[in-house]
């Protein structure tokens, strides 16, 4: 049985311990100034309170679970586990340039929209576009934007543990969830491209 | 049931609940696609081909072998936009709309091939009635019926959707949920099966 700080090993394909990796992406999500842009958006529009809520106990949840340090207590009585482990320590802010330099990658997220495009989602269409001002002159969500949605609808709609017996009605829901996840990204580069062509053209 | 003019498609696809919206998402574009009584649709990227040595024949009586070799029979391929895919004389595949739709409980289509591919051999649906409140990308069951193999575009107009408004409110009950390409056929889950293919119930 696999626990949340097993350290790396040919057991588990020498991945970092789950709860060091979640602490990793708290860090990285910066949750403090992405609340307060969930606060604004909720202060001009509560109809998002329910999902913000749900967001907000997760994140709670996820805090909890990465204030604990077994994970890192176990890599520290390691010799050579503890010196590769600050090495990668070492080596994150270069990879934070790295991916903040990838245009598709360190993009501005609004907030709103992915409330937007979560609302799309919860009727079964794909967070490919926002078309509630014109569906004709959507605006095209960037990607970060559509996979939060998706996270979003998830945490909101779908219980942790999903198992793929057919029985858990909960599958079909996730299986359509991440094919209207796909199907938006797909979409959306192609929407671009589109754009690009022809308004060079008119 | 009449068939919507340009101005009432447009009307169902900008009502302001989306719930009750036509969406046929993403119009790349506004002035070729959409006509009187009829919206051009794209191709998908996805086709569904049938593996022809995998199997000896198909009866939708033998549900349990079609729903357990299903993945043996077809073969699911992707291509990329600006590649064709090369669809030979009587080939029949499963393709898709590249456009997710979403068809208010309110009206119906119909999904035709357009008469320029029509003219090339191209047939591009024969089970063309979509019903009210359907959710998702359009499989097209694509079959070449001319003399010489054509190259189909993922994203060119191939087809297009006849649009009607229903004479009362429908609701969808069919066994396609969302999908965002094409799907193998269902045939083998109807109900009704059992009785008219049924060994015992031979006279």
């Amino acid at each position: 049985m696999m626990s949340m700080d097993d350290i790396s090993g040919q057991g588990n394909y020498f991945y970092p311990p789950w709860r060091y990796r979640l602490r990793e992406m708290l860090t990285e999500l910066d949750w403090n100034s992405f609340e307060m842009k969930m606060k604004e958006v909720l202060s001009r529009n509560n109809e998002y309170e329910t999902v913000y809520k749900i967001i907000s106990e997760r994140m709670t949840q996820l805090k909890r679970v990465t204030d604990e340090k077994e994970d890192v207590d176990r890599i520290n009585k390691e010799d050579i586990k503890h010196i590769a482990y600050q090495s990668i320590q070492k080596a994150l802010p270069r990879v934070r340039i790295f991916l903040n330099n990838k245009p598709s990658l360190s993009v501005d997220i609004s907030v709103e929209n992915i409330f937007l495009l979560n609302q799309r989602l919860m009727l079964n269409l794909p967070p490919n576009a926002i078309e509630n001002i014109s569906p004709f002159e959507p605006i095209i969500p960037s990607m970060p934007e559509i996979i939060n949605a998706g996270w979003f609808n998830k945490l909101t709609y779908l219980p942790d543990k999903i198992t793929t017996l057919n029985e858990d009605k909960h599958y079909d829901k996730l299986n359509i969830l991440n094919s209207l996840i796909y199907k938006a990204l797909e979409l959306r580069e192609i929407h671009l491209k589109y754009k690009e062509v022809f308004s060079k053209d008119k | 049931m009449t068939n919507l003019s340009k101005f009432k498609i447009i009307e169902c696809m900008e009502r302001t609940d989306i719930s009750n919206r036509l969406v046929i998402s993403p119009l790349l574009n506004k002035e070729l696609q959409l006509a009187d009584g009829a919206v051009d649709v794209r191709l998908g990227t996805q086709f569904i081909i049938i593996k022809r040595t995998e199997f000896m024949g198909l009866d939708p009586k033998d549900r349990l072998k079609i729903k357990e070799r299903i993945r043996n029979y077809q073969e699911m391929v992707r291509v990329k936009f600006q590649y064709p895919f090369i669809l030979h004389p009587n080939h029949l595949v499963l393709g898709s709309t590249l456009e997710y739709i979403s068809i208010p409980n309110d009206l119906s289509a119909y999904v035709l091939t357009r008469s320029s591919w029509g003219r090339l051999g191209l047939i591009i649906a024969t089970a063309t009635y979509i019903n009210s409140g359907y959710k998702g990308c359009l499989t097209l069951e694509i079959e070449n019926i001319g003399e010489v193999p054509l190259a189909l575009y993922p994203g060119t107009r191939v087809a297009q959707l006849v649009l009607n408004r229903l004479d009362g409110v429908g609701e969808y009950q069919g066994s396609y949920k969302c999908p965002t390409g094409p799907e193998f056929s269902k045939a083998h889950e109807d109900k009704e099966l059992e009785f008219w293919a049924s060994e015992n119930n031979k006279p």
